[in-house]
């Protein structure tokens, strides 16, 4: 009897099942998808702006289509150009200082990208925020392979609206996660990880980035997007993430992505 | 002279005429073997062709002119009753009825019994018994009211394992689920795969697509009215089931034989006991109870309270704790006044709530809907042309978005209760169902329905009352920040609404067996369940309508053909229903524990039209339906303004449970007196999905884009199941009673698929599509006793 339910339990189980099928998709009119970041380490004082930029494609395309004649250059609140120059593989970056010490959140940045004609612009503003005070890990089985949690601390600055924008970083994961404060305003805090297939001894990075709501929102929409899709009792509704850059040649056009400033605190940590 | 007599014999005639007189034949119908009343019974008055029915408590009322007739009860199943009166006077006449098969001198006519359903103006209603649902094969062998009902047309739901259902491309939180007279807010355990009802406590249930009549209201789409036993009076009896998935077991028995009785039942699942042998710590189970005490005080009052808990638990590794369930308390009281009024009052409790524990977040969470209600409805039985209905209806509400507590004294989370909001719905009605003439039947009615939201701690007050802004140059939705709020005690209200709700039927009989019926009904509905997934989940809340959220106000016309031949009946009905103040979401709401709903709402409107056909065979060894129904059903959310672009560019999308073709066909086969055999084919449009039209990448996620929402269909869903229902001792009626009942579910072990993600394969970043199916073929056995 036992066997019995065993089996048909396991019937049950094993009888719901996922494959890969082959669709026949439309393709859209490809648009730049811009990654735009100015970061300030928070520790270190020096800032990094870093851009990619690359082209969507069709659902089953490959190749990842870089841009890599296009003219990019940041203003500051003075007025002063700054460009941006191209390294390799749709990636612009500079190690230029824009964030001063004094009245860092005051001033605010202008990316402008020139890609054939077309003007995208984003204004943005520094977002600060705090850094992790420790980082525990923990096993989780039970459910198939073990799971390693990983899971950094932090406090929550009181009173302000805070929201955060968090990077996870091993040799073979890379994870992306947001939240806000709305329920732990002033208090000690965290984020966690789910990693699958942790390798003990090896270093992950972990990365905390302050942001504003309007990015928050952002990161919400996109993690909802990404790896869900349509169908299903519980799927959400898809959507076209609109981020804070702007077409200014033809409002149409308008590009996917992003252009945040974040103070960013990271920390390493080996996987035990 | 010879003309004085004629005068004077003409004149005493005219009189007689005028004086003629009238008297009522009324009583309660019971079953013979256990005391319990019964609904639907057909009383027939063989001479004027005329008739009615009994009501929800067994009770019926007909006005006739004094004299002879022959009275014929009947009711499937059961012998029919002949009974010679001679109505003078009044006359009280309650009976009990025999199964048939039982009965000695039973007479058995079937031809009268399907006729007042032509006559009846009442259009647009998926009836099925107890006994019918029994036999219809589902997954896992355990008898689901819900699944049984999508099985004929108009019905549906939005796929295999989804919560809720679907009538008439209504949104599944715009049914009124009704079990004895108490609401319940979900209708579902476990995510859709089983519904909140024990078949065992059920006495009849019944759904109003259209048509709906005045003395119900609050929800825009349907009405599943559902009766609960009383509990036998006459003896101590059981029934129960073991399955491979859940158990049941019910007792009833009289308190004091003839007058009182309780009936007490619970179901169980627990298959969640089996886990920890493949090594899997997680739980999922659902039990429920359902209790019930009737007494009847004396011939004109009877007493009943009913009670049901149902909880679904869920537990994944410790780290994900999740419970949620319905429960009701109601107290009712049938009065007859007299021969020509009935009525019925009842005080309900009810309340719906879930509970989550996210461990490694350290926090619990709970919130709810609360609800106080008093009713009263009032039957007058005029004469045998006019019934008319009278009623009111008061429901107060507390709705509890949430609280949030810290589960360690670690825990990074503060103590917070969201707002809690108060609103009262109320409705009186008069409705009447009136005989104009030999071929024409009416049904008119108007409800008066209002709503009031009451005042509350912190409600945010905006710039212009403006809680949602569009940003131009970015073209996102985003939200307003709250310039301020304020509080207002219970006692103010804060909004209120009171509207016009007129009822109309009517059928047209074209001969005895044949009638065309049309109707029309308005409906407002005050609270919306907030959700922007695909179906219901169980983390989904109702909030009232009020200052930021209008009502939800629904209209739906419908006209069908009726007719029965022989043992066949045919209905077929058109429809079309617009629904005013549909909400949608901006893109990427986040909907759980949401304190502001107003800040992420749009208002829309949906529509909906069809085709029902429905061929039925109701005697004989093999009895079933074919039913199929056509339809569309869309939603549509334009910009306030014409520079906003609204959901999805303001355009018409597919309801997520739109299926444009949904055909099943149900067989029952009385093999011989042990064997009865059953069979269910279904073939459905698949649903909408979304498909991708392109993918980037940002910050190492791979983002799909999509093309218009759910321009596309998933693949067509078909599947046929089978059922063997093995009776040992058919002909024992006594003791211990047994019957094995043997299912196919999904016998050709199709993958139909509930949904396609897209993603990319971690192993070899190759972009694909995944196809999700939940069930293969599934056997099982279910063992039922009664005792």
């Amino acid at each position: 009897m036992k066997n019995f339910f065993i089996y048909t339990a396991a019937l049950i189980l094993l009888s719901s099942c996922s494959d890969v099928i082959e669709l026949d998709l439309n393709n859209t009119d490809s648009k730049l998808v811009i990654d735009a970041v100015m970061e300030r380490n928070g520790e270190l004082g020096v800032t990094f702006t870093r851009i990619q930029l690359t082209r969507s494609a069709g659902f089953y395309d490959e190749e990842l289509v870089f841009v890599n004649d296009a003219t990019i250059t940041i203003t500051d609140a003075n007025g002063n150009l700054i460009p941006i120059p191209f390294r390799a593989d749709g990636v612009y970056d500079s190690n230029f200082p824009f964030i001063t010490i004094n009245d860092p959140t005051e001033n605010s940045y202008t990316l402008t990208i020139n890609d054939n004609g077309d003007l995208y612009t984003a204004t943005e503003n520094l977002q600060l925020t705090v850094p992790f005070t420790e980082v525990e890990q923990q096993t989780i089985s039970g459910l198939g392979d073990d799971i390693t949690e990983i899971t950094a601390f932090f406090t929550d600055p009181e009173g302000f609206g805070n929201y955060y924008l968090f990077e996870y970083s091993d040799i073979d994961n890379e994870e992306v996660d947001t939240r806000d404060d709305e329920f732990s305003d002033g208090n000690r805090t965290q984020t966690t990880f789910f990693i699958e297939e942790a390798v003990p001894g090896t270093v992950a990075t972990i990365r905390i980035k302050g942001i504003d709501q309007r990015c928050f929102n952002f990161y919400e929409t996109l993690l909802q997007q990404a790896g869900e899709g349509g169908g299903g009792p519980f799927a959400t509704q898809p959507a076209v993430v609109r981020g804070n850059i702007i077409n200014t040649t033809d409002s149409a056009r308008f590009p996917f992505g992003y252009f945040r400033i974040s103070e960013v605190f990271e920390v390493d940590y080996t996987i035990e | 002279m010879k003309n004085l007599i004629l005068l004077s014999i003409f004149t005493f005639l005219a009189f007689a005429k005028a004086y003629s007189q009238k008297a009522t034949l009324s009583g309660t119908i019971s079953e013979e073997a256990t005391g319990e009343t019964m609904l639907n019974v057909t009383v027939n008055i063989i001479e004027l062709k005329t008739g009615t029915i009994t009501n929800e408590y067994g009770y019926y009322s007909i006005t006739l002119p004094t004299g002879n007739y022959t009275v014929q009860y009947s009711s499937i199943g059961y012998a029919t009753i002949e009974r010679t009166i001679s109505l003078d006077e009044n006359i009280k006449l309650d009976l009990s009825m025999t199964e048939q098969g039982e009965a000695l001198d039973a007479i058995i006519i079937t031809t009268d019994v399907e006729k007042m359903s032509t006559k009846s103006p009442q259009m647009s209603v998926n009836a099925l018994s107890i006994e019918t649902i029994k036999k219809i094969p589902v997954v896992l062998g355990e008898t689901d009211l819900i699944k049984a009902l999508t099985l004929l047309p108009g019905v549906s739901n939005a796929g295999e394992g989804a919560a809720g259902f679907n009538v008439r491309g209504g949104a599944a939180d715009q049914n009124l689920v009704l079990l004895d007279e108490a609401t319940l807010y979900g209708s579902d355990h476990l995510f859709g795969f089983f519904s909140v009802f024990n078949p065992d406590a059920i006495k009849d249930l019944k759904l109003y697509k259209g048509g709906i009549p005045a003395r119900y209201g609050g929800r825009v789409s349907s009405v599943l009215d559902i009766y609960q036993r009383d509990g036998n009076k006459k003896e101590f009896s059981g029934t129960g089931g073991i399955g491979i998935v859940a158990s049941r077991l019910l007792f009833e028995g009289p308190i004091i034989k003839e007058k009182a009785s309780f009936l007490i039942g619970g179901r169980s699942s627990y298959a969640h006991l089996f886990l920890p042998l493949l090594d899997i710590d997680n739980v999922a189970y659902f039990y429920d109870i359902n209790a019930k005490v009737s007494f009847n005080l004396d011939d004109n009052n009877r007493l009943y309270m009913s009670s049901y808990f149902g909880r679904d638990v869920f537990n994944v590794n410790n780290l994900f704790g999740n419970t949620f369930g319905n429960s009701f308390v109601n107290v009712r009281w049938n009065h007859i006044f007299n021969e020509k009024w009935f009525s019925n009052a009842s005080i309900i409790y009810s309340d719906y709530n879930y509970g989550l524990e996210l461990e490694f977040v350290e926090f619990t969470f709970d919130s709810g809907i609360t609800n106080m209600n008093a009713k009263y409805d009032l039957t007058h039985f005029v004469n045998d042309k006019v019934e008319m209905r009278y009623g009111i209806n008061s429901i107060y509400y507390e709705f509890d978005p949430g609280r949030i507590t810290p589960s360690t004294t670690t825990s990074g989370i503060n103590d917070r209760q969201l707002t809690k909001k108060y609103a009262w719905e109320n409705g009186v009605y008069a409705d009447g169902e009136f005989v104009i003439s030999d071929k024409i039947n009416i049904n008119a009615g108007l409800r008066i329905s209002s709503f009031n939201r009451l005042g509350q701690e912190s409600l945010n007050t905006y710039e212009n009352d403006q809680a949602l802004l569009y940003n131009q140059d970015l073209s996102v939705y985003e939200s307003a920040d709250a310039i301020g709020s304020f509080s207002s005690s219970r006692s103010e209200t804060l909004k209120s609404f009171v509207n016009l709700e007129p009822r109309f039927s009517m059928a047209y009989s074209i001969d005895d067996d044949t009638s065309i019926k049309a109707s029309y009904q308005r409906i407002n509905q005050y609270i919306h369940l907030i959700s922007n997934t695909n179906a219901p989940t169980p983390f989904d809340l109702y909030v009232p309508s009020g200052t930021f959220i209008k009502p939800q106000k629904g209209d739906q016309v419908a006209a069908g053909f009726f007719k029965n031949i022989g043992n066949y009946s045919i209905e077929t009905e058109v429809f079309y229903k617009t629904v005013q103040n549909r909400l949608d979401y901006i893109d990427g709401a986040d909907l759980i524990a949401n304190d502001a709903v107003e800040q992420i709402l749009l208002e829309g409107e949906a529509r909906a039209y069809g085709l029902e056909f429905l061929l039925r065979k109701n005697q004989g060894k093999l009895q079933g339906w074919i039913a199929y129904t056509l339809s569309r059903s869309e939603q549509r959310t334009p910009g306030r303004t014409a520079l906003e672009p609204g959901i999805n560019n303001g355009e018409w999308y597919s309801a997520a449970w739109d299926k444009t073709h949904d055909l099943t066909v149900t067989a029952n086969y009385e093999l011989n007196r042990k064997w009865d055999l059953g069979a269910n084919f279904t073939l459905q449009t698949g649903q909408p999905i979304t498909y991708p039209n392109g993918q980037y990448e940002f910050d190492g996620l791979f983002i799909p884009t999509f093309e218009a929402r759910n321009s596309s269909r998933l693949p067509i869903v078909h599947r046929l199941d089978f059922s063997a229902t093995y009776t040992p001792k058919p002909n024992k009626k006594n003791g211990w009673q047994s019957s094995w009942v043997f299912s196919l579910y999904n016998a050709y072990n199709r993958r139909n698929a509930v949904s396609i993600t897209f993603g990319e394969n971690e192993d070899t970043n190759r972009n694909e599509a995944t196809r999700l199916a939940i069930f293969g073929v599934i056997p099982a056995i279910t063992y039922n006793f009664n005792f």
